[in-house]
């Protein structure tokens, strides 16, 4: 026993710290190339029978295409067997123009079995340009997360934008601000989702979902339930009727949970690939478990995305988002919480200067 | 409340804790309700006559004399209320939770005073509700504040010739109206 | 002025809005005409009238409630002006760039809590925001540990774990600004650049 753990320690020591195998693998044809990278304190920590590779890397690409790059995700991952080994880093909101260089933070812990070098690889999922036409493997279906973003982006742009322009800078002061306050007062609580049955052990009774109506979205939740028991809700169950005149292919339910102050807050997303032509209904059921801080008292669900047969999406218009409980429930897009960003550190002048851009 | 020599009113520039304080309790009441008359509705004159103080005490360097402090105060608050009308025109924030209004505490009046005073003052604000917004704004300008014509004419952003008839129109209705519901 | 006078003149002349002459010429005519000195005073009275409603509160409006809720909105709303204030020093004291944005996000959120046309008891949700923020508490304790694979998403960050032990985590240098789980089984935690405002977004996959 004594010499098993002797040698279980040195074979600790002897692997802490190690440095990180590391590779930067974009293709031929890649829109973007590397220019520099500084891989800086990551490093490389065995525990047990695996390792854990801490990943702090800054990474300068250079966009070499012929258009502007609004989106790029980059797949960073140790193994691709066991969970743990993957993860990925986006930038939503960039305005790369053909050979601009743009920096790119990579911040990960993942887990490596021993047995084999600590080493990451990154390589390149997506890329979304400025006529939202992409370039990549998507392999982590970021085309459709990017083509969202640069959606929302532009919604967002557009409306402080026509602030700008009917309110002056008064008004566009005060909607950032609104849009802070906002920001700040979107408490997160503790989630914990879990794939497949849920193992607690409290009785559990079914509850239906109150269904948030957006007045414009195409497809409307008509019911939905999930079994709670405690602080821990699954197997959700949504049907849904497409009352558009397109066919749908995607959407997204959010689910809000209400605590015993309630207190309300987005506890999930559920994404699904759907089929439901126009006038039809169809079904949503998910094998999952979410377990929340506190006891749960009810909860809501919405659509708050629906992607259609022809690749285009819906997403809320700001008109939408102009109803106080949906403004807390929605988080602001990346875009907006750049642009407020950008008003805290240059104030006003800067905001409106980047508003010009676009 | 420091003074410079030889002046009066107070020193501006740096107004204390207590003297914002002061300045606020001294003039709340009056800015709410000259905004909540142009506006309408309780929760935006709430919002406006918080934006309206702010802006004003942001500006302190403006606040020469403590007796123009009142009227320099009136003419921040209207102008933040009439802004607010003409964004609310192009801009729709509209709100689709409804707040609730506050609720009022129990006075010691009679069930019967009590009504006749909610009458009388559904009576009176009826009138103001007839009004479109400028005529209401250059009327409370006018009579509640005691502005000169030029001034209103000024904060609206009009002519003198346009304020005069916004303020006999907005007369003309006032008594229709009144003699309307007499009869 | 032979004819009586007109209902223009009249409303203009109850605030002394008629010109000197038309006012004159006016005044002649109202000393010896019943019905025109009676149709000025209804006017001149419909100017107090409107005096007196413009001084009274709103039905039902509970006024030292509401007073109290805008005095203290407008000194939050000063003090957050001196956190927003461009090119100001406050202090010599050198914050890392997310708290003090923070700060003053959150500062500039208490003031304008109003401004979102909140309820009173939003105001309190505000509160809380901004003691946790400032304080760097969590808004809430973590899950009791799961068995089997589970997604973890908290203001801290987003982390995969296995029967309590950590896989995969995301870990910027400063707090997520927002964290999302998705129930396929992946979460994402939103970072932004304090200097350009780039957003960056994290995500750990279960599968």
């Amino acid at each position: 026993m004594r010499s098993s753990i002797a040698i279980f320690v040195l074979a600790c020591f002897a692997a802490d710290g190690q440095s990180l195998s590391r590779k930067v693998d974009f293709p031929a044809d890649s829109p973007v190339a590397l220019v520099s990278d500084d891989w800086g304190d990551s490093s490389a920590n065995a525990r047990g029978g695996a390792f854990f590779l801490d990943v702090h890397a800054s990474l300068s690409l250079r966009n070499v295409s012929q258009k502007r790059v609004r989106g790029i995700t980059l797949s960073v991952s140790a193994q691709d067997i066991a969970p743990g080994g993957k993860g990925s880093v986006s930038i939503p909101s960039l305005d790369a123009a053909p050979g601009d260089v743009f920096p790119v933070r990579i911040d990960l812990r993942l887990l490596r079995p021993i047995g084999s070098n600590a080493a990451v690889e990154v390589k390149l999922d997506g890329i979304l340009f400025d006529d939202l036409s992409f370039y990549g493997p998507d392999v982590l279906h970021s085309h459709r997360r990017m083509a969202l973003w640069e959606l929302e982006a532009r919604r967002d742009r557009q409306y402080f934008k026509k602030l700008l322009e009917t309110a002056g800078r008064d008004g566009l002061q005060k909607g950032i601000i609104e849009s802070l306050a906002r920001q700040a007062d979107r408490a997160q609580p503790g989630v914990q989702m879990a794939r497949g049955r849920s193992t607690n052990a409290d009785p559990e009774r079914d509850v239906a979902f109150a269904l948030l109506e957006i007045p414009e979205a195409p497809v409307q939740p008509t019911s939905g339930t999930a079994k709670i028991a405690g602080n821990e809700a699954h197997a959700p169950h949504f049907e849904i009727h497409n009352r558009g005149d397109r066919p749908v292919r995607y959407l997204e339910i959010d689910w809000v949970i209400k605590d015993r102050q309630g207190r309300e807050f987005l506890a999930a997303s559920m994404p699904a690939d759907v089929s439901v032509a126009p006038g039809r209904s169809g079904e949503v059921v998910e094998d999952a478990a979410l377990r929340f801080t506190a006891p749960v008292e009810s909860m809501s669900a919405f659509v708050s995305t629906v992607g259609f047969a022809d690749g285009s999406y819906w997403i809320p218009t700001r008109a939408s988002l102009s109803d106080a409980r949906l403004r807390k429930l929605i988080a602001p897009s990346p875009e907006e919480q750049r642009l407020t960003q950008i008003y805290l550190k240059k104030g006003l002048p800067g905001l409106i200067e980047e508003l010009k851009k676009f | 409340m420091s003074e410079a020599p030889g002046s009066t009113g107070f020193d501006a520039t740096s107004l204390s804790s207590d003297q914002q304080t002061r300045f606020v309790n001294e003039n709340l009441r009056r800015v709410f309700l000259l905004i909540y008359r142009i506006v309408g509705n309780v929760p935006d004159a709430q919002d406006l006559t918080q934006e309206a103080f702010i802006k004003a005490l942001q500006r302190q360097d403006q606040l020469k004399d403590l007796d123009k402090a009142a009227h320099w105060l009136s003419r921040i608050a209207s102008n933040t209320a009439i802004d607010f009308l003409r964004r609310a025109g192009r801009v729709n924030f509209s709100d689709l939770e409804d707040l609730p209004e506050p609720v009022a505490k129990s006075r010691e009046e009679s069930p019967e005073e009590l009504l006749l005073r909610a009458e009388r003052r559904e009576y009176l604000e009826g009138g103001l509700g007839v009004l479109t917004d400028r005529e209401r704004t250059a009327l409370l300008l006018r009579d509640v504040e005691d502005l000169p014509a030029e001034e209103v004419a000024a904060r609206l952003n009009c002519s003198k010739a346009t304020v005069r008839s916004h303020i006999a129109n907005g007369r003309v209705k006032l008594r229709r109206y009144f003699e309307r519901r007499k009869s | 002025m032979t004819a009586h006078v007109s209902e223009i003149d009249l409303a203009l002349a109850a605030s002394g809005d008629l010109s000197l002459w038309r006012a004159a010429m006016m005044r002649l005519h109202v000393a010896g005409c019943e019905r025109c000195r009676k149709a000025a005073e209804e006017f001149r009275a419909d100017r107090r009238r409107v005096r007196q409603i413009a001084s009274e509160l709103p039905a039902g409006l509970d006024w030292d409630r509401v007073a109290a809720e805008m005095t203290a909105n407008i000194h939050l709303g000063l003090a957050a002006g001196e956190c927003v204030a461009p090119r100001r020093k406050k202090s010599a004291v050198t914050l890392s760039w997310r708290p003090a944005a923070v700060m003053a996000g959150v500062a500039v959120l208490l003031a304008t809590g109003w401004w979102l046309n909140m309820p009173h008891d939003a105001t309190v949700a505000l509160g809380r925001a901004l003691s946790s923020v400032v304080h760097g508490r969590t808004m809430a304790p973590a899950p009791a540990e799961e068995p089997g694979m589970v997604v973890n998403a908290d203001e801290k960050g987003v982390e995969l774990r296995e029967n309590g032990g950590s896989l995969g985590i995301s870990e910027g240098s400063a707090p997520p600004l927002a964290v999302t789980v998705s129930v396929p089984g992946s979460a994402s935690a939103r970072y932004v650049d304090g200097d350009t405002g780039q957003v960056t977004i994290t995500s750990v996959y279960a599968q």
